[in-house]
């Protein structure tokens, strides 16, 4: 799929990121030269081949045993987020 | 607004409804499925939370096996293909309750496929198939400000954020809101025999969201759907449903289109509103977890947790028509919880009288209980007391109705049934000098009625009987009690 300006904003509005008007030609272009590169991967035939999504493979996960360990850092948890009322995180009105 | 009941009976039977049900339902586990953080329910906000649930950089998640046990055990109990190797991936959305900014979900390569869950419909049995379970984390809560004057903010509360769930995803194979209720309650029933979930709707253990569309009767293609959320009872997924699909009857039938769009319901006025147009459909930019190996189960811990699941709901009804030759409606309601299936079991092996001791559980103790609220596991008359009760009556020791005086006792003296009887001076009258002594007083005590009989009114006899019977306190035994009046009547008479 070639990338042209309208898929940088969409992609930009799924992202949350602001991007100046200025610069979106050029996103496109470069995102576009970067897909392009990717899509040369396309051209292999995997057939048969197991998807690859990790490159540690080998040993089975760990998993871990249901026991709690508490963090037990209120506060220093609370004091991360730019914004606190009392017990709570706050953020602007979501609804 | 579409009123409920827009649609008329005759429109209602030229379309069918194709439901689909996703249930999140959150594991029984100690804690979080990528960290070790507690998931007791209603702790103080933000207390159960680490820098992992918090979305903080430099740490790892590291996968609960416990969470892994439960969603495996979940997908064997309903017949479900367990993938030996599963992958973790990330949906990607902004909400102040993800601090990630995306949730670990599975996606391409869920844990479970396939299988299904059994219903009794009123056409019959029917097995409601499932697309996938898969093991996802739970956001945090998020609380609104709505009616706090002067508050513009939303408050965060992380605890539950990471919490293990499973998604249930059914098929579109349901039709109504009715069905969608017995899918739900089997499910419930299944997740808590298998102790893998609580069940309880109220804390949001157990959530769903329902797919609804309708289509011309015969048509093979779906209609555009709407997805119903924020249902939080089996009763509100039904009304919610079948309001849900009278809405759409009525739209077509009035030349309308049905869009797709997100609905919430409001039970408090019966009526499912728009949240979200979904005309862009979500795009949530899935892409395996970075973070996390691939889910590879070995196939022999697999076969383990097979062999060592619980007696299920269907299987245990089974047995108890076998084994104890009680109705299939018995069984059905004693199998309400493995507790009281146990209950049960032992109250009639305890009687010797394996219908007598189910009609006594699903009427008297489920009358209280339905009456105090409570499981049977806090139930004050446990199965050896009842067991005894039962076996006292079903051989004629006591009448059925001192039976029930006793029980009543019960409920609150822990003593057995025979010390009761003792104590309360609760002995049958069975004796025949006695009953006739009996049946003097109340003639003398009851002179008008005794001169109607005498005077050929037979209906009276009834009334002397009650008279009779009240007056021994219900010990009376009744055959030889109007064997005795009748006597007494005749001698006096003669």
């Amino acid at each position: 799929m070639p990338i042209d300006v309208t898929v940088v904003h969409k992609i930009a509005s799924l992202a949350r990121l602001k991007i100046e008007p200025k610069d979106e030609e050029r996103y496109a272009r470069e995102l576009d030269a970067i897909l392009g590169y990717v899509a040369q991967l396309q051209e292999l035939d995997v057939t048969n081949i197991e998807p690859t999504s990790q490159v540690t493979e080998g040993a089975p996960p760990p998993l871990r045993t249901d026991e709690v360990c508490a963090f037990g850092e209120r506060e220093e948890a609370l004091g991360q987020a730019p914004d606190r009322d009392g017990d709570y995180f706050t953020v602007p009105q979501v609804v | 607004m579409t009123k409920s009941g827009a649609a008329g009976n005759a429109a209602r039977d030229r379309y069918e409804a194709v439901i689909g049900l996703e249930v999140h339902a959150q594991l029984k586990t100690k804690t979080k499925i990528f960290c070790a953080c507690s998931t007791s329910f209603g702790a103080s906000a933000n207390t159960q939370v680490c820098p992992l649930c918090l979305g903080l950089p430099g740490v790892l998640p590291v996968l609960n096996g416990r969470a892994v046990e439960f969603a495996v055990m979940t997908g064997l109990a309903v017949g479900a293909t367990i993938h030996p190797r599963s992958v973790f991936a990330r949906k990607n959305y902004f909400y102040p309750d993800l601090p990630k900014g995306y949730q670990i979900s599975q996606y391409d390569r869920p844990l479970c496929e396939g299988g299904g869950v059994a219903i009794r419909t009123a056409e019959g049995p029917k097995v409601i198939g499932l697309v996938r379970i898969h093991l996802e984390e739970d956001a945090g809560k998020s609380l609104h400000p709505e009616g706090r004057e002067g508050v513009s903010t939303t408050r965060v509360d992380l605890n539950r954020a990471g919490v293990p769930l499973i998604e249930i995803v059914s098929e579109p194979e349901l039709r109504t809101g009715e069905e969608a209720y017995q899918y739900l309650t089997k499910l419930k029933q299944i997740l808590i025999y298998l102790d893998v979930c609580d069940g309880n709707m109220e804390e949001g253990s157990l959530r769903c969201d329902a797919n609804v569309s309708v289509r011309p009767r015969g048509q093979a293609e779906f209609g555009t759907k709407t997805e119903i959320k924020n249902l939080n009872s089996f009763r509100y997924v039904e009304k919610a449903i079948a309001y849900e699909i009278d809405r759409q009857i009525a739209l077509l039938e009035s030349g309308g289109r049905v869009v797709q769009e997100t609905l919430l319901w409001d039970s408090a006025r019966g009526v499912a509103e728009t949240m979200r147009s979904k005309e862009e459909a979500h795009d949530y930019r899935y892409f395996p977890e970075p973070d996390l190996l691939p889910l590879d189960l070995d196939a022999a811990w697999i076969e383990r947790l097979r062999a060592s699941l619980p007696e299920l709901p269907d299987a245990l009804r089974a047995r108890l028509v076998r084994a104890h030759g009680i109705p299939d409606y018995d069984a059905e309601v004693l199998t309400e919880t493995r507790a009281l299936a146990a209950y049960y079991e032992e109250t009639a092996a305890r009687s010797g009288h394996p219908k007598l001791a189910s009609n006594w559980i699903m009427t008297e103790v489920n009358a209280v209980r339905n009456k105090i609220g409570g499981s049977i596991e806090t139930f004050p008359i446990r199965a050896d007391r009842l067991g005894d009760l039962v076996g006292m009556v079903a051989a004629g020791r006591v009448s059925g109705k001192i039976g029930k005086q006793l029980f009543e006792k019960m409920l609150t003296d822990p003593e057995g049934p025979e010390a009761l009887v003792q104590k309360h001076g609760l002995l049958p009258i069975d004796d025949d000098a006695a009953l006739r002594a009996l049946a003097r007083e109340v003639l003398a005590a009851n002179p008008g009625p005794t001169a109607e009989f005498r005077a050929g009114k037979e209906k009276t006899f009834a009334y002397l009987v009650g008279q009779a019977m009240k007056q021994s306190r219900g010990r009376a035994h009744p055959e030889k009690l109007q064997a005795a009046l009748r006597a007494v009547l005749a001698e006096e008479s003669s």
